[in-house]
């Protein structure tokens, strides 16, 4: 998107100094959108933020709806979303946050065509707690299965195996919660979504995939230890 | 659980959170499949927004490298198996693209066992290749670019734990011509 000269838009007088500060740090066509005074700088404004970020909108809407036709409802919606109420959404932005506006837009424009999604097609039952619940024991499954846990826990002759496997499993849930956060959700994404590593790789900002691979491995391998060295894979004391 | 606010997300995406507000969100990502989902969608998005179409014209010669690709090599369909080479490539396709000719990779020398080096034949003076290898599930693990014929890899290639890798070498000749080496297959282990 390129910045658009201020003589191409209306000239608009907000009221108040305050609005003029805030002016002064969004993004042109949305600065003249929410500080039109009379409907027709409005309508003008509108139209020149809809052909400004028309095509980022279209992108959200077609990763949403694959379908043609509900790609086109999803950015109709995403259009009376932001408009509605007089464009309180739009509003919401914080101008002296952290987040730029394109990125936060496309948030909340995906938001709105799930919702519409949602409406139409219904939602995933199940409430949160228990997906995260599901998630976690996914995680621990996963990870197990990376780190050869059933081979930690075999080094037990039988019957104890299973009392074994179990207690592994718990002292696994328990590594892998003391984690740092970073290095938690680069399993998640790693084993629970199979993120290519390239994408790891800028999620996480590492320099190159060898670093993801790399720390993928550290981190595995600090489990591991975690592990062995709590009593947990070796002999029975 | 809450889920995050459009603020802390798209502030995520940004990468200008503030240490400690980063650290909690990522908590959160580890723990909320509807969070990492939503960003790793967002991410996409803005990454396929940002690589518009005054992209394309830098691209062509990995097109080219892409369409010779589908060409003479496709993935079988079952996980982990080996693509297939084809021998028997439309003549059309030949005469629209340079080929560039390459050498068998060479694995391991006399002063570094672990080392892989490609080699290919100059199609021209003073251009310079582009060299991409994928791995098996077809993910860039690296590129580079060189003036010479031949280059040496970093031995982080073995990180990957993978020991079946495909690469292929492009250049844009002098005459706007582009050319490649099609996809070529190597192994480590």
């Amino acid at each position: 998107m390129t910045a658009q000269p201020l003589s191409a838009y209306p000239v608009l007088r907000p009221r108040s100094a305050q609005e003029r500060a805030i002016s002064r740090q969004l993004p042109e066509p949305l600065a003249y959108l929410l500080n039109g005074v009379r409907p027709s700088e409005k309508d003008e404004a509108w139209d020149r933020f809809i052909e400004d970020y028309t095509p980022l909108l279209l992108q959200v809407s077609r990763s949403v709806a694959r379908d043609r036709d509900l790609a086109m409802d999803a950015f109709t919606a995403v259009l009376e979303g932001l408009q509605e109420d007089d464009y309180r959404r739009l509003r919401a932005f914080d101008a002296n946050g952290p987040a730029s506006f394109r990125t936060w837009l496309a948030v909340v424009s995906r938001r709105l065509c799930h919702d519409l999604v949602r409406a139409r097609y219904g939602r995933r039952t199940g409430s949160p707690r228990e997906e995260g619940l599901e998630l976690r024991a996914r995680l621990v499954d996963l990870v197990g299965a990376e780190i050869d846990l059933e081979r930690l826990a075999s080094r037990q002759p039988s019957p104890e195996r299973t009392l074994r496997a179990a207690e592994l499993t718990r002292a696994l849930e328990t590594a892998l919660a003391t984690l740092p956060p970073q290095d938690r959700l680069l399993l998640a994404m790693r084993f629970e979504e199979d993120v290519p590593v390239s994408e790891i790789r800028d999620v996480l900002g590492s320099p190159t995939v060898f670093h993801v691979y790399r720390r993928l491995r550290r981190v595995l391998a600090t489990v591991r230890a975690e592990l062995e060295r709590s009593g947990i894979g070796g002999p029975t004391p | 659980m809450t889920h995050l606010s459009a603020e802390d997300l798209a502030a995520y995406l940004d990468a200008t959170l503030a240490p400690d507000t980063r650290h909690a969100v990522e908590a959160h990502l580890a723990e909320c499949r509807t969070c990492r989902a939503e960003m790793l969608e967002t991410r996409r998005i803005l990454r396929a927004h940002d690589h518009a179409p005054p992209r394309i014209r830098v691209l062509a010669p990995f097109a080219a490298a892409a369409v010779v690709a589908a060409v003479f090599l496709w993935p079988s369909g079952e996980p982990g198996s080996t693509p297939r080479l084809r021998t028997d490539a439309p003549a059309g396709l030949q005469e629209s693209i340079a080929i560039i000719p390459v050498r068998p990779a060479a694995i391991g020398s006399a002063t570094d066992p672990g080392s892989v080096t490609l080699a290919w034949d100059s199609v021209g003076p003073r251009l310079d290749y582009r060299i991409t290898v994928v791995d098996a599930h077809g993910e860039t693990v690296w590129t580079g670019t060189s003036t010479e014929t031949r280059l040496t890899l970093p031995a982080e290639i073995e990180e990957t734990g993978d020991s079946v890798f495909f690469w292929f070498v492009d250049a844009t000749l002098e005459t706007g011509e582009a050319a490649t080496s099609g996809v070529q297959e190597f192994r480590i282990r």
